[in-house]
């Protein structure tokens, strides 16, 4: 079952102003712009974890500024962008600390899907920025693995492609498409056009504090859009199964 | 986790015990008929074993959580200020206080630590938020003011008679053998309870580890428990530093090498801490009874022992 999240005309000093949304319906909603755009900014108020200057992010009608941290957390994941860490802890810690199963045990499928066997007793320290990355996205998904099995969860990610090679950026989309499939919701933060042709069902596309469009993939992701968003021209190539679009000058 | 934490915890207690049955039982005939031994137990090795084990335990569980709390590997209530600040309240207390509060010195004494380390631990905290994400600025900030009384506990050496000279002594070294059980009465309470309260959040301590942002999205105030933790330490550290004086490296060392052996996880680092550090104290009060036959300072032994593990584990790249 999936959340209505809505914003009507919410402010946050010096980020955006009278900014709306309204979004309903499972699958992977992404959020595109440039540097500066609001991206992090808007991601953390729809999430719940900062509160907004003016206006109200409300959650299935219910405004998120009246719901405890704790209650957000049953049902939300929040990947922040750049988490950094002070101490050595192993993979099998930072995703144990965030573990709320009864078992405790770190479900076999997370484990297969981001690729974590080889990393769970190594030092975060000592990983690779991409490795660090899917500890941290295995940490988000861990904390709301039930209601995520159960097509309840919703996902928000900032920039969970970030540091992630190739494969692995393959591999996490075609994950989070399956579990957008199920019921849950994800909305996350990416600067790959073509990653969010290919498997958003819904895009928004931000520049300087304000949404310049919002919709399903097929309307927001023409060219001029892009454009608009970018300040960068793109040319499109028809190719299975949505087609790349490619910058060619900025 | 990188061995059973049950066993090590238990140990660990066992350990403890051990030491606390020989510190206590140690320099008196076993028999409370006679009335000097009596007062050996309730006047001298009670207050010595008490003082030992509960100094011990507030100095390493806030070293750990406050490890935490101010994302620095490095923070020690000693390196930070906290230990400092009290120390100072109290040398003011004990050199400046005027003649109807000296007659009170053993109540008066744990206020002026707590005001001391309330006050060096509010200034922390208020670093730490105005120079967010830049760790090192808070140590460097914690060395300054320990710097700072450091050189204003000196200028207090000045105005100071022989026997505040030697009261102030006992601050700076640290010591076992100055509180009574009256004075246990009042700050062992406070000790116990602020220890109650760090290790009520523990779990939320694990979720820190990774940042602010990510605790808040697991559904930890970040700000509320690094206040509740920041608090709870300058109460437990004021009430060490009423009974025992500023004590060195016990709350940077004891976390660090703790985490090698237990890991991580503060559910079993803190008991494991409030154990290491009881018994490490409980250890120095036997050392000093069965090898030196005197009262050492505290910190002498610590420092002895802390500074060269502290050049070991920075050799070895343990501590960045």
């Amino acid at each position: 079952m999936s959340l209505t999240i809505q914003a009507e005309h919410i402010c946050l000093s010096g980020r955006f102003k009278r900014l709306s949304i309204h979004h309903s319906g499972s699958g992977i909603v992404c959020l595109l712009g440039a540097n500066g755009a609001g991206k992090s900014s808007l991601l953390e108020v729809l999430a719940g974890l900062t509160p907004t200057t003016e206006g109200d992010v409300c959650w299935n009608h219910q405004p998120v500024a009246h719901m405890s941290l704790m209650e957000l957390a049953r049902t939300r994941g929040y990947l922040a962008q750049k988490p950094s860490m002070q101490f050595e802890l192993t993979g099998r810690d930072c995703l144990q600390f965030f573990n709320v199963s009864d078992s405790g045990d770190i479900p076999a499928l997370l484990i297969e899907k981001l690729g974590l066997s080889a990393l769970l007793d190594k030092a975060y320290t000592r990983m690779s920025g991409g490795e660090q990355q899917r500890i941290f996205i295995a940490r988000t998904l861990i904390q709301v693995w039930e209601p995520l099995m159960q097509g309840n969860a919703l996902l928000i990610l900032d920039e969970p492609l970030q540091s992630l090679d190739i494969r692995h950026q393959l591999a996490l989309m075609h994950w989070l498409a399956d579990l957008g499939i199920r019921g849950n919701q994800i909305v996350m933060s990416c600067h790959d056009v073509n990653i969010a042709n290919t498997f958003a069902d819904t895009v928004w596309l931000a520049r300087s504090g304000e949404l310049l469009a919002s919709g399903p993939v097929e309307d927001v992701m023409t060219l001029n859009n892009l454009r608009r968003t970018f300040d960068c021209q793109f040319d499109f190539l028809e190719r299975e199964p949505r087609g790349v679009f490619v910058p060619v000058s900025v | 986790m990188k061995q059973a934490p049950a066993q090590w915890l238990a140990a660990l207690f066992a350990f403890m015990l051990c030491a606390a049955g020989l510190l206590l039982f140690s320099g008196w005939q076993w028999d409370l008929s006679v009335d000097v031994n009596r007062r050996i137990l309730w006047q001298l090795q009670l207050p010595l074993t008490i003082t030992a084990m509960i100094t011990g335990a507030a100095l390493s569980v806030s070293g750990a959580s406050l490890q935490v709390v101010l994302r620095n590997p490095l923070a020690d209530p000693g390196i930070i200020g906290i230990s400092s600040g009290a120390s100072l309240v109290a040398a003011f207390v004990l050199i400046l206080a005027p003649e109807a509060l000296v007659a009170h010195l053993p109540y008066t004494l744990p206020v002026a630590c707590f005001t001391g380390a309330l006050f060096s631990t509010w200034l922390i905290y208020r670093l730490s938020v105005r120079m967010r994400g830049v760790n090192t600025a808070v140590i460097l900030a914690g060395i300054a003011i320990t710097t700072l009384t450091s050189a204003i506990m000196g200028w207090l050496y000045l105005f100071a008679d022989a026997q505040s000279m030697r009261n102030l002594t006992f601050w700076i070294m640290g010591s076992l053998h100055q509180a009574d059980l009256w004075v246990l009465a009042v700050s062992a309470p406070i000790i116990v309870l602020s220890l109650l309260v760090i290790g009520r959040h523990a779990g939320a301590l694990n979720v820190l580890y990774t940042g602010d942002i990510t605790a808040k999205s697991a559904g930890v105030d970040p700000e509320k428990l690094k206040l509740t933790i920041m608090v709870a330490c300058a109460l437990a550290v004021g009430a060490a530093v009423a009974i025992a004086g500023s004590i060195a490296f016990l709350g940077l060392l004891v976390p660090h090498y703790l985490r090698l052996l237990l890991g991580y996880d503060n559910r079993y680092l803190l008991p494991a801490c409030a154990m290491s550090g009881a018994t490490i104290l409980l250890l120095v009060a036997l050392l000093s009874e069965w090898v030196a036959f005197a009262a050492l300072p505290v910190s002498m032994v610590t420092a002895t022992i802390g500074g060269p593990l502290l050049l070991f584990a920075l050799v070895k790249g343990q501590l960045k």
